[in-house]
């Protein structure tokens, strides 16, 4: 069966829905805790997200900040321009790799 | 390079040039950094862990992706890929990469940026940009 759309939260030990269900009285339903991590995906949740680049340009000062994406941006911006100038270039003098050969060029990869 | 530069989504040629030395597409990133963080498809992501050759490459390639905007895979974007490879005209270039990064450009309505638009002409509500 298709999981149910519908998100709701714990209170007082009971499940409280965001939006009532369209279903007939006595259907038996189960329920199963949110997965913040898989929701989105296959990525780290939200704040994990916050926390990684926070950690990468030196700024977890601004963890709890509610403005910390627009204050940590002069940071983020040139700790970016480093590692693009530190990237650019990086595999181009690798040996060729079979292939991965095409990506020489800057053309279509896939 | 584009004389404007928005907000888009940054196919993965484009991030294999620059890894691979390509000038004018490392000009580009420089140039959106200071707008934008790059957006990038998760698809990118796993194109360019793939492509690693060493634990320092998957490092600084971590590091990169940490700070820029990663477009998650959805059911929705994999929907539209589906559909878009069953309506365009055939024969087509157009692969089923190019596919899951031209609906995800779509699915956030925003433009692709890419090296190669005539590959990508044939998807309907698609806008290209050639970044340089």
């Amino acid at each position: 069966m298709e999981p149910l759309p519908v998100k709701g939260v714990v209170k007082n030990g009971q499940v409280v829905l965001e939006t009532p269900l369209n279903l007939p009285d006595g259907t038996i339903v189960t329920l199963t805790p949110h997965d913040a991590t898989q929701a989105g995906g296959l990525t780290d949740s939200p704040d994990a997200a916050k926390r990684k680049l926070l950690e990468l340009i030196n700024r977890l000062d601004l963890i709890d900040d509610p403005d910390w994406r627009a204050k940590a941006e002069p940071d983020r911006v040139a700790f970016t321009e480093k590692l693009i100038l530190e990237m650019a270039g990086m595999w181009a003098n690798r040996p060729e790799l079979g292939d991965d050969k095409e990506c020489a060029e800057p053309a279509r990869h896939s | 390079m584009t004389s404007t530069i928005v907000p888009g989504l940054i196919d993965t040629a484009v991030l294999l040039a620059w890894t691979r030395g390509h000038p004018p597409a490392s000009y580009f990133f420089l140039a959106l950094n200071r707008l934008f963080a790059p957006q990038i498809s998760r698809l990118s992501v796993i194109e360019l862990l793939r492509a690693c050759q060493s634990d320092a490459e998957r490092t600084l390639t971590l590091q990169f992706f940490a700070v820029s905007q990663t477009l998650e895979l959805t059911g929705a974007i994999a929907r539209q890929a589906v559909d878009l490879l069953t309506t365009i005209a055939l024969p087509t270039q157009l692969t089923a990469s190019d596919a899951i990064i031209a609906s995800t450009a779509i699915e956030h309505s925003l433009p692709l940026y890419t090296v190669d638009p005539a590959r990508f002409a044939v998807v309907p509500g698609l806008t290209t940009i050639q970044p340089y």
